[in-house]
């Protein structure tokens, strides 16, 4: 019975966390386009964190991913992994250019759990967007504009 | 406690050089202990601990520095080594090397006894010696030996496991301090909906029990049954079962016997609905009423069992009740678990758990710098050219990499002094045994980047 209530004194506690990102999204000018965001091991097991980087183009309100960064897109990453300990949280650099101005990429960052020699593998994929513009201010809400989205402030703006 | 709790205030303050501190304390009836352990999580992946429990022994403590230096791991303190279902304590220095499917630990220290609690982790320790714990990896089980020798005493035990589609088979067997030990398990599955398992087992809690038993069940849809049958200290115990669920409905019957006692009947009904649970409970003529809610941030609930108690060899009725509730915003956990007896003697455990954060670890700052200028890049593929996403990469004995969705990799390096380069397979996220068939030992780090290729090869 000892051993029922320590099982169930472990498991209790034991909530299902998501990992985090940290901004969700950075804007930045042409002439000079850098950023940082976080990523954060929530739960209480290490995990390992590999970025990956991706274009997407907004239109008729919907994202559309392609495979890899679309050429004309350069991106220096301070790093492409980590590994992030037990509640731990690291902080990776960009910086970036675009042949063609106005632009979109993510960088998402893949958390993966630590070795197994047999199963199923399950990975957490997050994003974190980056828009390119000639100017930096309404970079993000200028592009999901044009792609055809719907923002929460130009709903209040028809209200009126 | 008061020293534990200044042991867990120092640990909080050296939260800046450990980015995490994770504090748990708290006190249990249950086992008469009371204390608190803190770990602290460093950013190069190495770990610390230390907790302090006050025990019907006597006051233990437990302390452990676990780091990887040039590719082995290695462990100053405590450390804890598992042979089959047996744990073996050692506290002193302990080294582990694996090489593809070979695990081996060399420890020099002493061998004790462990103590366990949610709250804290402490060791007795016993005799001074050394040993070695070899394991071997092979496609369906593995092989495991652990030698020792401390004081007067010697440990030798051989641990093997084997597995198919139908068949699970583990045991343990050998000198342990001196006395003969045999642990093992046979379960056997003809179909996907009957299964039945024998077992012996030899457990410490604290003195030495000699457990036997046997399950045969059967499970349908809606439908289960079961039978079990144990044996310990001279004395036998029957039980039987069935158990039917219709939609959010469950509702079962139980038998059981225990040698020298009346037999007796159980029965429970319980309903779930969302996050509530409502349950009814019959036995020996007493009616238990239960349930609870469980949430994100709370849970609790009350529930009756009828559960094999090993220590006295007999069946027991226990009213168990159970408390959760974590504060939103906060990592800060509290836990109360509490058994209640059929004597109405109120047994409890509860505790507390929160973590304490140093600085943010990373390759860049605020202000944006992408570290160094000299940078190793390449791509793990395998023997067809496909990427092996999470391979793990070993560059300079401490710079460890992870290769993304296409295979690729990069770290960044201050200066182009020659690096080495290792493939740390134990630390692969993708799943599998892998071997090298192409591994460069070393890379420059330049300024556009050098770019290895890495071809790995799987195996069985």
């Amino acid at each position: 019975m000892k051993r029922l209530l320590l099982l169930l004194a472990v498991l209790l506690p034991a909530a299902l966390h998501a990992q985090t990102v940290m901004p969700l999204y950075g804007e930045c000018s042409a002439k000079k386009c850098s950023g940082s965001f976080s990523v954060r091991n929530d739960q209480v097991i290490p995990l390992a964190v590999t970025l990956d980087a991706r274009s997407f183009t907004l239109k008729d309100g919907k994202m559309v991913w392609q495979n890899t960064l679309a050429p004309g897109v350069a991106l220096r990453l301070s790093g492409t992994s980590v590994r992030l300990g037990p509640k731990q949280s690291y902080r990776f650099g960009f910086k970036a250019s675009c042949a063609t101005i106005p632009c979109q990429f993510a960088v998402l960052p893949d958390f993966s759990g630590m070795h197994l020699n047999n199963g199923i593998k399950l990975d957490m994929h997050l994003d974190y967007a980056v828009y390119v513009c000639a100017k930096k201010k309404e970079c993000r809400a200028n592009a999901l504009r044009a792609g055809g989205y719907q923002l929460p402030a130009d709903k209040k703006g028809k209200k009126r | 406690m008061r020293a534990a709790l200044i042991a867990a205030l120092l640990f909080s303050a050296t939260g800046a050089q450990g980015q995490t501190v994770a504090i748990t304390g708290g006190d249990s009836t249950l086992d008469g202990a009371a204390g608190a352990q803190a770990n602290l999580f460093f950013p190069s992946g190495a770990d610390a601990g230390f907790g302090f429990l006050l025990t019907p022994a006597g006051p233990r403590v437990g302390f452990s520095y676990r780091f990887k230096w040039r590719g082995y791991q290695a462990a100053l303190g405590d450390q804890t080594l598992n042979l089959g279902q047996l744990q073996i304590i050692e506290r002193g220095f302990a080294i582990e090397r694996i090489v593809g499917k070979n695990d081996l630990t060399a420890f020099v220290g002493a061998v004790g006894d462990g103590f366990y609690e949610p709250f804290g982790r402490a060791f007795g320790l016993n005799t001074a010696g050394a040993g070695l714990l070899f394991t071997h990896l092979f496609s369906m089980g593995s092989f495991s030996s652990f030698n020792a020798v401390h004081g007067r005493r010697v440990d030798a035990l051989e641990a093997a496991a084997w597995h198919n589609r139908r068949w699970n088979l583990d045991g343990t067997a050998g000198l342990l301090e001196n006395r003969g030990f045999f642990d093992g398990r046979v379960s056997y599955s003809p179909r996907h909906w009957a299964a039945l398992s024998i077992a012996h087992q030899d457990r410490f809690i604290p003195q030495h029990v000699e457990f036997n038993s046997a399950q045969v069940g059967v499970t349908s849809a809606h439908l289960s049954a079961w039978a079990s049958g144990f044996e310990s200290r001279g004395q036998t115990s029957e039980a039987a079962g069935v158990t039917s669920r219709a939609g959010a409905l469950t509702g079962g019957v139980s038998w059981y016997k225990t040698e020298g006692q009346r037999p007796f009947l159980a029965a429970n009904v319980s309903a779930r609905l969302r996050s509530w649970t409502a349950s009814s409970s019959w036995a020996r003529g007493n009616v238990g009423f239960g349930g609870g809610y469980s949430g994100n941030y709370f849970s609790v609930g009350i529930s009756q069992a009828v559960l094999y108690n090993l220590p006295t060899a007999a069946f027991q009725q226990t009213t168990m009740l159970t408390l959760s509730l974590r504060i939103p915003g906060t990592d800060i956990a509290a836990n109360f678990i509490g058994s209640l007896d059929p004597l109405h003697h109120l047994r409890s455990e509860e505790y507390a758990s929160d973590y304490v954060y140093g600085r943010e670890s990373g390759g860049a700052d605020q202000a944006v710098s992408l570290g160094g200028k000299f940078i190793v890049r390449g791509t793990v593929t395998d023997a067809t050219g496909n990427a092996v996403q999470g391979a793990a990469i070993l560059l300079d004995h401490k710079r460890e990499a992870w290769a993304s969705q296409d295979g690729s990799f990069q770290e960044r390096f201050r200066n182009g002094k020659t690096v080495s380069v290792r493939i740390v397979f134990a630390d692969f996220t993708a799943t599998g045994r892998w071997t090298c068939a192409t591994c460069p030992a070393t890379a420059q780090p330049t300024k556009q980047g050098t770019d290895l290729k890495i071809i790995l090869r799987r195996t069985p």
